[in-house]
């Protein structure tokens, strides 16, 4: 029987640097396994993180290397089931991902191109994405809902 | 391939991988079924690498086995359209020696 998760926040603050991107990921899967995820959301939201925090890396620009990353993991419940949120705070260029339109690969080989796979798998992942600037700050929140199996 | 396939696996294995998977004509299947993480910097790195492997007259497929986190990654991004995608190793094989098949 799966445990109802207990709905509070864990916190973190990392620096922008992909050697950082790991301990993200063990406090991620460590934080959400103590908040009672399901391991399913727990693999998305590891990935969804990577990506998100990659990509700051590679396009937030200068005043994302100065500053630290903070990370927030919580759990609350939804209609019929629960939510885990995941927080994302930098002081990159302001860059709203929920408004990229993309799509999946197709066509030929040749033709294809790898930009921006690493958003279209968290838009793909997450049920809801917002984003906001919030004293210089930008603020992702990304939700995954799931129903406990009794 | 093994292991975590995020920013510094990929940094690990992307010279040897392209070095010798995408630098001549012939057929090259990726196992994927070791990987415990893929993320989009390890998808272009294979993406890459098909590329050139095609331009030099090879051609790549990819081996998932039982592994559903990789599989819903490649779903996801769908990855099937442009590289063969197989669950099967004797199905990949049989796609790399007979590709008109």
């Amino acid at each position: 029987m799966t445990i109802a998760p207990r709905p509070c926040a864990l916190c973190l603050e990392i620096d922008p640097d992909p050697q950082e991107f790991r301990r993200a990921s063990n406090w991620l899967r460590a934080g959400g396994a103590s908040l009672g995820v399901s391991d399913e959301q727990i693999d998305r939201l590891e990935l969804c993180l990577n990506e998100l925090l990659a990509n700051l890396v590679e396009h937030g620009g200068d005043a994302v290397a100065s500053h630290p990353i903070q990370l927030e993991l919580g759990v609350s419940p939804v209609p019929n089931g629960f939510g885990v949120q995941l927080v994302v705070c930098d002081r990159g260029e302001p860059f709203d991902s929920g408004q990229t339109d993309l799509k999946p690969l197709s066509g030929s080989l040749e033709q294809a191109s790898p930009g921006g796979l690493g958003l279209l798998l968290v838009k793909t992942f997450c049920d809801e994405l917002h984003y906001r600037v919030l004293e210089e700050r930008n603020e992702l929140r990304i939700t995954m809902q799931w129903t406990p199996r009794s | 391939m093994g292991g975590r396939l995020d920013m510094i696996g990929v940094g690990d294995i992307e010279l040897p991988f392209t070095a010798l998977a995408a630098t001549r004509p012939i057929a090259v299947l990726v196992d994927l079924t070791g990987v415990s993480f893929l993320a989009s910097v390890g998808l272009r790195c294979i993406i890459r690498s098909a590329k050139a492997l095609d331009l030099k007259g090879g051609r790549m497929a990819l081996l998932v086995g039982d592994n559903p986190l990789v599989s819903s990654t490649l779903d996801a991004v769908g990855i099937g359209e442009i590289i063969p995608t197989f669950s099967d190793e004797n199905a990949a094989l049989d796609s790399l020696r007979n590709p008109q098949a």
